[in-house]
């Protein structure tokens, strides 16, 4: 067991877990943030996805001993009142059904835009779909990507 | 045991300043009827208390398809509720409710019921209102979560209302709306629980914490029949946080204090599972079956005809449709929490038939389903 000093939507933490324990589990069970979701462990499936600085990253993929000293933001930590860009979009443009993925997607879609903040549909859906919705909303997370960077565009223009 | 009807019993008690009306496939009754004690047992049941907020309790599971949307539009439709002000309740199972998920049958089913319930409790609403203001019913009108008297301007609120409403006769075929007066049915409705999943609020089976849980990881045979040949036992029992391994007639457990000692303590049990006999299932060899029995002599199931005016046949098309044998494989990994203490067990697992489930835990441990109402114990599914 080592002690795990990071920092997640602005609060810095400390607690105990072995080297080898997923960031995932450490947002879920030992800070009991459960927005960030757990689907396949090996980093496949995208449903861990949070964001350091901005990029995605999956959770599932970094093991404690290197968690220490970085800062990330979950679904919870991306807006106070669901007010970011990308949540207000996903709602406009009626995109989740059973939900349980679309964490993982904003948090993947927020790391495109910080990267390519106007993405064409073959890049959106590229990236996208290297990430697990069994229920299919990919046509609608395009389109409410599209609306959430139209709209980042303009605030800062 | 919170079975539905204690809870609606529960809730039909406190309905001292609110209106209560239970409903299942093809009665509707309110909740202070004496009779409600002796016999219904309803699926679902609508609550408006006096500060306006209407609750629908309904045992209807959401799983991607909108059904706690859907339904909510239906009661809002009839009732002429404020949209907004409707908050949806899981109904919980008991030994003689029906609560079900499954065939496509949510929206079939609580059509006619749901409308019912909005449609009489609006009309007692009514009735209410007009009591009240000492004029004809039929001056006042139910609109947006309201009772308005037009000719004078009156308008009182659902919450303010409630008390009396629930002391007039529940009618038994209220009126139903015209298909061409609905300002909701058939009218884009955003997502009742849309804000909450873009927010991480959404809560799902495998969310549920109970302090001092334990976490469990089973590894599941490949194929029906499927035999241990090897495992390291040991290893998994080394692994920190590991409490115990349970050896099932399909599967092994790992019980941990932690879910990622639970997943290592799984990966280090290294199982080696025995070869498939030659006559084990196999995809290939049952669609050849089904090929093969699709040129035998059948019998219809179901032949529908053209409605009459339907021109001639122009063309035909003919096609073979296959389904296979797909892992359902939803991102959310199947999982269920039990808190078992003494003769109670509660239980969260995001099911489609939280009944059946009860039903097979209850044998399991040798606990009643459904215990007599004065003892509050024994399952609860959500």
């Amino acid at each position: 067991m080592s002690k795990i000093d990071f920092t997640v939507n602005g609060t810095r933490h400390v607690v105990e877990a072995d080297d080898d324990t997923p960031l995932l589990w450490l947002i879920r069970d030992n800070l009991g943030l459960t927005g960030t979701k757990f689907g396949c462990g090996v980093g496949v499936c995208g449903a861990c996805t949070v964001l350091e600085n901005g990029k995605a990253v999956r959770a599932c993929q970094v093991p404690a001993s290197e968690v220490s000293s970085r800062s990330f933001v979950t679904i919870e930590g991306l807006s106070s009142d669901g007010s970011h860009p990308c949540q207000r979009a996903w709602l406009q443009e009626e995109v989740v059904q059973c939900g349980y993925c679309q964490a993982g997607m904003i948090m993947t879609a927020c790391g495109l835009l910080q990267q390519y903040p106007n993405p064409s549909d073959e890049l959106i859906d590229n990236v996208m779909s290297d990430s697990v919705c069994r229920c299919g909303t990919y046509p609608r997370m395009r389109k409410a990507i599209r609306r959430a960077a139209d709209e980042m565009r303009t605030k800062k223009q | 045991m919170i079975t539905s009807r204690r809870a609606f019993l529960k809730t039909a008690a406190l309905s001292g300043a609110s209106l209560v009306i239970g409903f299942d496939g093809g009665r509707l009754l309110q909740a202070i009827d004496a009779s409600v004690a002796g016999s219904f047992q309803p699926n679902g049941w609508v609550c408006i208390n006096s500060d306006g907020t209407i609750i629908l309790t309904i045992g209807k599971c959401e799983m991607g398809q909108g059904v706690r949307t859907s339904l909510a539009m239906i009661l809002a439709e009839e009732l002429e509720a404020e949209w907004t002000r409707i908050k949806l309740l899981q109904a919980k199972p008991s030994a003689d409710s029906d609560l079900g998920t499954g065939g496509s049958d949510s929206m079939a089913s609580s059509w006619k019921p749901l409308r019912q319930a909005g449609a009489a409790a609006r009309e007692m609403l009514i009735t209410a209102a007009a009591t009240r203001w000492k004029v004809d019913r039929g001056s006042c009108k139910a609109v947006d979560g309201a009772i308005e008297h037009s000719a004078s301007g009156r308008r009182l609120d659902y919450g303010s209302l409630v008390a009396d409403a629930a002391k007039v006769q529940l009618p038994e075929n209220p009126p139903l709306k015209n298909a061409t007066d609905f300002k909701i049915i058939g009218h884009r409705t955003a997502r009742i629980d849309g804000p909450d999943i873009v927010s991480g609020k959404a809560r799902y089976g495998v969310d549920v914490k109970v302090p001092g849980m334990l976490y469990a990881s089973l590894e599941r045979p490949p194929f029906l029949g499927a035999k241990v040949k090897n495992l390291r036992e040991d290893n998994a029992r080394a692994v920190g946080g590991v409490k115990s391994v349970i050896k099932l007639p399909r599967g092994i457990v790992v019980v941990a204090n932690s879910t990622w000692s639970a997943i290592k303590g799984r990966t280090a049990l290294a199982v080696e599972w025995s070869e498939p006999p030659k006559d084990a299932f196999d995809s290939d060899a049952h669609w050849k079956k089904l090929q093969t029995a699709s040129r035998e002599t059948g019998f219809v199931t179901r032949e529908e005809k053209p409605p009459s005016g339907t021109g001639a046949i122009t063309k035909t098309i003919d096609a073979t449709y296959y389904y296979p044998f797909y892992a359902h494989a939803p991102v959310e990994t199947m999982n269920c929490v039990a808190d078992v203490r003494g003769n109670r067990c509660t239980i969260w697992a995001p099911t489609q038939a939280p009944e059946r489930l009860q039903k097979q835990v209850a044998q399991l441990l040798g606990i009643a389903p459904r215990r007599q109402s004065s003892d509050p114990t024994s399952l609860v599914a959500r």
